[in-house]
């Protein structure tokens, strides 16, 4: 199973995630919308940082977890590669430890910085055993 | 789909469809529009209180929610506004600064320049601005735009009345702007920004409008400066809260959308005004962010020229935003009434007579300055009566994306794509490969393509073609 690929879209990053556990497919979401910013290969697990997110249902749960990522990412100056995520599906809420390092222009591979996570085309769900979600980041 | 006249195309009004829509392309440029972007400018024509059509520019493609270069306005009793109509980037848009220099003059000391000035001004993922300000000092720059720069140092007086509104939206609140927007926006401003925006010195190449070039300070082979940047984390900040707090309310007012992206809620509901109060803090963060960097570029000019900005005349031609919804007078069915008109990548147009435009271009039209893709030739319009009677006084805002990111990464590297420009002749200064690759001039459809569609469909009149002479991109 792959972890995430990405699709044609004409102007944003437009990319579907996978993952054997609903938790799975959140890190593999993350782990896209991270690597439309960089090589996330070069990005070192050596920084951790935790979060807390909670939600009406799970679809918004995982739209809500890239948000908060997304500004992590920007006013800590970080990008990740790692994640370790806990979910409550009854609550629609998690608690996250995300993993990686300060930015380095020289280090990681930079491309192009994500701007927001937009509702166009956003989905989370779960078919033979297998979740999967797609969405597109303005960038 | 059916065609009105040469230029202009119209798709009937169906289903949910509350109004029709009308693209403004020449033939041509309409095959190569992907049917995704006029589904969604069809899912923008079901939004409630939209007046006579949703209208696709030249360089329309698929966005999220409407697509990019859509324009859509609505009766400011009955109608909606929608955040994704604007974008995340709030009041992404051009400036232009102009020099006594020629093109000739600076063509020596380009290398030199793009190198000062990528120095001066921090491009790309991470970088903060040099501008620190604390959190109430952030707030006043919200509510006051370019003007609260301009009075701590960053530019002239002169300067604010060359910018779109004077750099200032009124009925800007700080109080309806998030603390993660603040956080966002504390150490951001003066940053270029990454994806599209770059800054370019370019060549006026040629002039089609002697006498209104001349009103715009713009003489054949000057060398001037162009400007794309936006709102930065603040403005897509402000944007990501309020869709959520719409997507909410919509069940309230009765409301459904084809697409949650164009969530939205009535102008006079509380969701709206609050919208409102917050997305014009954003655009006039854009409004500064775009000021702060024009500081730097005189600085720049200053250290590699030895004279002073003032002696290099360095004085604003204008600045139009593109993403942005804002309150205007419009003629429908015979009356003059009062719009919300959306404009997500779309340049306002006005032409001569309208009192949007500041008293120096009064007689012309503002500038409406459209960019080409990298190492493409940029344009300076004006607006017409047909579009103030048609789109709302809106034309295109560039070439619009004809290839995604992913495949333009895939079928060049940044490498070969600054390889191909510098044998043009162009000096290009990336943060990054990858983005250099993602921003190569064949991802992007043809300017003059998408210029000629403007004028075929009689809604804006070019005065100047200017050519890239060296690009810094973020």
């Amino acid at each position: 199973m792959k972890q995430f690929v990405f699709l044609e879209h004409a102007a944003d990053a437009k990319f579907q995630a996978f993952g054997r556990t609903i938790e799975e497919c959140f890190a593999n979401s993350a782990l896209a919308m991270n690597s439309v910013e960089c090589n996330i290969k070069k990005v070192a697990a050596k920084q951790k940082l935790a979060i807390r997110v909670s939600a009406e249902n799970t679809e918004e749960l995982l739209h809500k977890f890239l948000e908060e990522t997304l500004f992590q990412m920007e006013t800590k100056k970080l990008l990740f590669s790692k994640f370790k995520i806990k979910i409550n599906e009854k609550k629609n809420s998690l608690t996250a430890e995300l993993f990686g390092e300060k930015i380095n222009k020289k280090k990681h591979e930079l491309k192009t910085l994500v701007k927001a996570v937009t509702w166009n085309n956003f989905y989370l769900k779960k078919e033979k055993k297998i979740w999967s979600a797609q969405a597109v980041c303005d960038t | 789909m059916q065609k009105i006249r040469e230029g202009v195309y119209e798709i009937p009004k169906e289903g949910e469809m509350r109004a029709s829509a009308r693209i403004y392309a020449s033939e041509k440029i309409l095959g190569k529009i992907e049917a995704e972007a006029f589904q969604q400018l069809k899912n923008s024509a079901t939004l409630p209180g939209i007046q006579k059509y949703a209208i696709g520019m030249p360089d329309m493609h698929t966005g999220y929610g409407p697509p990019i270069g859509g324009v859509g306005a609505f009766e400011k009793e009955t109608g909606v506004v929608s955040p994704g109509f604007i974008g995340f980037d709030q009041n992404c848009g051009i400036r232009l600064i102009r020099t006594n220099f020629t093109a000739e003059e600076i063509k020596p000391k380009l290398k030199e320049l793009i190198d000062v000035l990528f120095e001066l001004i921090p491009a790309g993922i991470g970088e903060t601005g040099k501008i620190r300000l604390k959190k109430d000092e952030l707030g006043e720059l919200f509510a006051q735009g370019a003007a609260y720069l301009v009075k701590k140092g960053y530019g002239w007086k002169k300067d604010l009345e060359k910018i779109e509104e004077k750099g200032q939206m009124k009925n800007a609140n700080p109080e309806k702007v998030s603390e993660k927007a603040f956080q966002r926006g504390l150490n951001q401003s003066g940053t270029l920004g990454s994806g599209n925006h770059f800054l370019e010195i370019q060549k006026v190449s040629e002039i089609f409008d002697e006498k209104t070039a001349k009103k715009f300070g713009l003489f054949q082979g000057q060398g001037v400066i162009m400007l794309h940047s936006g709102s930065r984390g603040a403005g897509h900040q402000i944007a990501t809260d309020y869709l959520d707090k719409m997507l909410r309310a919509m069940e309230k007012y009765k409301i459904k959308v084809p697409d949650r992206q164009l969530a939205c809620a009535p102008i006079n509901s509380s969701e709206g005004q609050d919208f409102l109060q917050a997305m014009n803090c954003g655009v006039n963060y854009a409004f500064a962010n775009r000021q702060a960097m024009t500081h730097r570029i005189r600085e720049g000019f200053e250290k590699v020229f030895g004279q002073k900005a003032e002696d290099m005349e360095m004085s604003l031609v204008y600045d139009v935003c593109h993403n942005v919804a804002k309150f205007e007078k419009h003629e429908i069915n015979g009356k003059q009434k009062e719009l919300l008109v959306h404009r997500k990548g779309a340049t306002r147009a006005m032409p001569s007579g309208r009192k949007e435009n500041p008293e120096a271009y009064m007689t012309t039209g503002h500038p409406v300055i459209i960019p080409g893709s990298m190492g493409t030739p940029s344009y300076v319009l004006v607006g017409t009566e047909t579009a103030l009677n048609e789109t709302f006084a809106s034309v295109c805002h560039g070439a619009g994306r004809a290839m995604s990111r992913h495949s333009a990464m895939q079928q060049k590297r940044g490498e070969q794509v600054k390889k191909d420009l510098e044998l043009k002749g162009q000096i290009v200064k990336g943060a990054s490969w990858a983005g250099l690759a993602e921003e190569a001039p064949e991802a992007y459809k043809d300017i003059d393509e998408v210029i000629a569609s403007v004028e075929l469909s009689g809604i804006g009149r070019k005065i100047t073609k200017n050519l890239p002479m060296a690009v810094m991109k973020g």
